[in-house]
């Protein structure tokens, strides 16, 4: 069984207008692609097309009935996805989920070197908190620093240790006490 | 709970909700939305794009039914989670929508307006050709 898609390609898998009549039709009865082209008035090949698209996305399935195709919508996938949008932590993660990975990356890579180094700290607040979340990986979660050994650390990103050490303090990344430094 | 709760029931509906989402920008600032209402501005800090590319895809959002706004001094827009419910209900309710097979034998059309109106009750179909069951 084909994994459930996730949102963004359920939703472009229906967000044309015959795959979503032809998911209509499917949703009624297994057809063939010869069936409902004709149904649709479109050319074999489009629907065929379609319907490729539509079997990738997990949306339907083939069978072979004789020597033709007949081709299944698959309903629990359906149903699956309007349960999700019905839950209401659905929306605000998918948008999460697509947000953090592509827009971080497309950060790091504005403002990283190749060998890691930073070409200079983002001025910009949400920049700033990406490469910040960055280099604050470079620490171990319960280990103190002394303040020596975090400019080590920081001195391989940007010579202005001062205000990288400030900021990852400010942006509650780090904290401070008794001059050690550890990792929150 | 709301007075006037569409719907997404007609084809081009369907067709423009889907379109609305199909679209990783949109996707995100719908996400955003569901988490509570945001401002163009709040918006494009927040996902890092300008506030032109939001408002944009704020127009085609609305057109889709899935925001209002801007509302109240702040100029927030809200993400319409009734209309996003109404279509999973709407799909949802297929389940339950059994038809008799001697149904089947009826006018096509008649069936198909019928049998997936919670999907796309308004297509209009060529086909007049016999049906096999």
């Amino acid at each position: 069984m084909a994994a459930e898609p996730d949102l963004l390609e359920f939703f472009k898998a229906l967000s044309d207008g015959n795959r979503l009549k032809i998911v209509g039709l499917l949703a009624q009865e297994s057809y063939s692609g010869e069936v409902l082209a004709d149904m649709l008035d479109i050319k074999p090949a489009t629907v065929s097309h379609h319907l490729s698209y539509l079997a990738h996305a997990g949306l339907v399935e083939a069978r072979l009935q004789g020597h033709s195709k007949l081709y299944r919508l698959r309903l629990e996938v359906v149903h699956a996805m309007a349960n999700r949008l019905l839950a209401s932590e659905t929306l605000p993660r998918a948008a999460a989920g697509v947000d953090t990975g592509a827009y971080e990356r497309k950060v790091l890579r504005d403002f990283l070197c190749p060998d890691g180094s930073l070409k200079e700290i983002p001025a910009q607040q949400k920049k700033l908190r990406v490469v910040l979340n960055h280099i604050v990986e470079s620490f171990a979660p319960d280990k103190k620093y002394s303040e020596k050994d975090v400019n080590g650390l920081l001195a391989r990103f940007h010579a202005d240790t001062a205000s990288l050490r400030r900021e990852l303090i400010g942006h509650g990344l780090m904290a401070r006490a008794n001059g050690k430094y550890r990792r929150l | 709970m709301n007075m006037e709760l569409p719907i997404p029931n007609t084809h081009t509906a369907l067709l423009e909700f889907f379109r609305g989402l199909a679209d990783v920008r949109r996707l995100q600032i719908a996400g955003r939305l569901a988490a509570g209402s945001c401002s163009v501005e709040q918006l494009a800090e927040q996902l890092g794009q300008s506030p032109q590319e939001i408002r944009q895809q704020m127009f085609s959002l609305e057109h889709a039914g899935l925001v209002s706004g801007p509302d109240g001094s702040a100029q927030t827009y809200r993400l319409r989670l009734d209309y996003v419910h109404a279509l999973a209900n709407q799909i949802l309710a297929h389940e339950r929508t059994t038809v008799p097979p001697e149904a089947v034998a009826g006018d096509f059309e008649r069936k198909v307006l019928r049998e997936f109106l919670p999907f796309m009750p308004l297509i209009r179909l060529p086909y007049t050709g016999a049906l096999k069951s």
